[in-house]
Order: structure tokens, then sequence, then C-alpha cells
């Protein structure tokens, strides 16, 4: 499986002279299985890219960002996951070439409500006032699942649980071929517990993360922030590197970058959370736009 | 995924506010453990948490509850044991004796806990001492 960053910004999209270097888009991960599958987790404003890349490589022409060409497989399917509908995470959809591609097939999945459908929680972003055309409009018909069970793809299992945030959320792991990848970029495991006190078994999101080869986390506070921000549903750079520690994950990725913080300050980050892993295995790195990590089948 | 333990999250958030409130409260999970009871509830139940071993629904009969009139009340006829084995929310004003051996006349409002897919992750009750003059 391989992975690459899209977008890592939590919020808010975040452009200018002060985030070149981590990025400004909001989070969009593309996670391509060793089968060529593609997986998309949530439609920050980094899908544009995304798609514009596939778009790109469909017309014949050069990777406009440089790299190697990417496809969407012969199969053209895609399965878009997201983890909630904030708005950082969802407002690229309807920029995403995928949609408007109908030989497309596009499966969303996302955290179910009890009372609206998916398809009607998107359609309401995707209608006017906030959007020119209709979800219904778009050629693509995305077909629309709840994310309340864990699904197979390929050779990869993708499971699902619900974890601490504002409003229904829910984290992935992507496991194949022996690796894993766990994903969640908004996440408050440290509401209302001490973390290096409660038993794992009471901490949100532990199954998920537990013995991930990469975990991608939630990180957008300084621990000086946080307690302003308590509630919001997110968490403090010493609450990630505990959780990180606690689940025994191989490779903690910062992620979810707070939109008013420079690359400068989030350098500052990276070197507190390493203070704060210690001299376990590989200490944190920060999520940047571009990143990518391979995870080669298990031998 | 290997299998390993993780409450529900709705558990672990139900955990959280009972951690942080002063109501006295305890919670079970689906298969009828008691799995937490907040501090005020320690002093009802008459010993902590954490000094308690860990007990089933069957065995909360060593409260030895009965209603008003000095009557044993059934396991199944108790608000928690109707939260967890009706799944029906349920009220009752009864007698215990505590851990601590003191009995107290104790109001109790258990309801049953589901998650989307109407997923039964276990229950949780509130409940706290009625002046022994309002119990009567």
């Amino acid at each position: 499986m391989r992975i690459r960053i899209w977008g890592c910004r939590g919020s808010l999209a975040a452009p200018g002279s002060e985030t070149v270097r981590y990025g400004g888009n909001t989070s969009t991960v593309e996670v391509r299985l060793d089968d060529d599958s593609l997986i998309v987790l949530d439609a920050g404003t980094g899908i544009r890219e995304l798609g514009i890349n596939m778009a790109t490589t469909q017309l014949g022409s050069k990777n406009i960002l440089g790299g190697e060409p990417i496809s969407i497989g012969s199969a053209k399917v895609v399965h878009l996951f997201l983890t909630h509908l904030h708005l950082d995470h969802v407002e690229g959809l309807g920029f995403f070439s995928a949609i408007w591609d109908p030989e497309v097939e596009l499966h969303i999945w996302g955290p179910p409500s009890s009372l609206r459908s998916l398809e009607d929680r998107i359609g309401k972003l995707m209608s006017p006032p906030l959007f020119p055309v209709h979800l219904g409009d778009v050629p693509c018909r995305p077909i629309f699942h709840d994310a309340d069970h864990d699904i197979q793809i390929g050779n990869a299992r993708v499971f699902v649980q619900p974890v601490t945030h504002r409003g229904s959320t829910v984290g992935y792991r992507i496991e194949e071929n022996g690796r894993s990848f766990a994903y969640i970029p908004d996440h408050e495991p440290a509401l209302g517990v001490d973390l290096e006190e409660i038993q794992p078994e009471w901490v949100s999101g532990f199954s998920i993360a537990h013995g991930a080869d990469v975990l991608f986390h939630d990180a957008q506070y300084t621990e000086q922030e946080y307690p302003s921000h308590r509630t919001w549903g997110h968490s403090a750079i010493d609450h990630t590197v505990t959780f990180g520690l606690m689940t025994k994950v191989r490779n903690l990725v910062l992620f979810h970058h707070d939109p008013g913080h420079s690359d400068g300050q989030l350098e500052a980050h990276r070197v507190r959370a390493k203070e704060l892993w210690g001299s376990h295995n590989d200490a944190p790195i920060l999520a940047r736009e571009g990143m990518e990590i391979e995870l080669p089948p298990e031998r | 995924m290997a299998q390993v333990r993780q409450r529900n999250v709705a558990l672990i958030l139900a955990r959280e506010l009972a951690v942080n409130v002063t109501t006295p409260m305890w919670m079970w999970d689906e298969a009828g453990l008691l799995v937490y009871y907040n501090e005020p509830a320690a002093a009802i139940i008459g010993r902590p948490f954490d000094d308690v071993e860990t007990m089933h629904l069957d065995e909360i009969d060593r409260f030895r509850a009965e209603d008003l009139d000095g009557n044993r009340i059934a396991i199944e006829d108790l608000p928690s044991g109707i939260a967890l084995r009706e799944k029906q929310p349920s009220q009752r004003v009864l007698r215990m004796i505590g851990l601590d051996g003191v009995k107290r006349t104790v109001s109790i409002t258990a309801i049953p806990l589901f998650v989307r897919g109407d997923q039964f992750v276990g229950a949780m009750a509130v409940f706290w001492q009625v002046p022994e003059e309002q119990g009567t």
C-alpha cells in the first residue's frame, strides 16, 4: 500500500507563504492498494489536486505536480471514505474531477446518522446556495454507504470505528498484506480523562490505532493552546504522543495542522513531540502535502 | 485487525460524563458487567470502584435490595436489571445495603444504551440517596 498526502491542514485551508512547506490544503489522503485500487480518505481541499492528477493522467498528460503519473485504475472505481462531515473534510468534493466523469464509479462512505442519509447530508452541501450544482445532477452518480461496518476492497480490509470528536465521526484502519495504516485526523481522546492513567480499553480510537505501521493523528494544538479549545474535538501534541505510545504504533504522523500555525511553528511542534516521545522507536513526524509513505507487503 | 479490547465509544463517553459529574452514576456493559461507578456513587455503594472486584448483574443481590415495605426485590425487577435484560428504562425507590454495611434508601433511574444500528452496548443508572422521611 502506498499513502500520499494531498492535504493535512485542519479546520480551514491556509495557503500562503507561511504554510508552503507543510501545505495549506485541508484533509485528503490517497491510499493506493497493492492491486492499484484507489482509496481516498476525506474530501478536503486537497482532493482537488488529486483529481487534477487523475484527470491529466487519463488524458495522457504529464503529472502537473511533477511526480509519477497516477491513474484511478482500469476499473475506474474510487472509494472515498469520509471521517465526518465537517466542512474541512468535505468542501473539496465538488472540485474532485472524479464526480464529473460519468464513467467513474464513486463510492462514498461516511458516518451514519439516525435521521438523515449520507446522501441527504452531502446533498445539503452540494446544492444552492452553497454550491451551484445539485448533487443529483453530477455526472458520476455517487453511490453512498454508511460506514458502520468493516469493508473489503480487493485484498484490503477497511475497519471503521466511531471516535470522540464533535458530531458523528469515525476513524479508519486499512490493512493489506500484513501492513496497517490508521487514520484518525479529528480526535480528542483526552476529553475528560487522563490518558496517562486510564486503561487503554477506555480510550477512544485505541483498537483502530493499536500496533499500526503508520498512524495519522490529530495534533492540532500545542499544550498551551489546548485548555482554551477543550471539547472542540482535537488533540494537543502531548495527547497525540501519549496516544501513539499507548497504542504502540510504529510511525506516528502529526496531522490536522491548525490553520494559524506557520511552518516554523510546526517545526517547533515536531521538536516538542520528539522530546515527549523519548527514546522509543521512530520519533513522530509532521504530515506534509506531497509526502508519500510506502508500506510494502509484509514478507 | 487484531482483537484489541476497547469499549464502544458511547460507553467511553458515558464514563467520561460519569467521571465529571457529581451525580452518582454507575454503568454496565452489554454482558451485564459493572464497568464503572463514580466517586459520588461510591459514597452510596459504600466502597470506591477501584476497591471492588468485578461484579456481574447476577451478583447485584449482594446489596440486598428491598422495597419500602421490606420485601426483597428480584434482580430482574431492579432498574439496572430491567435496563440490561429488557432493554427498557426503569425507575424505582428502594432500600439497599451498601458494601459498608449501611442500609440506605435510594432512587435509581436506569436507561439502556443503544448506538447506531440498534446495537445495545450496556446501561447506565443515576441514583441518589433519598432522605429516610421521603422514602417512607
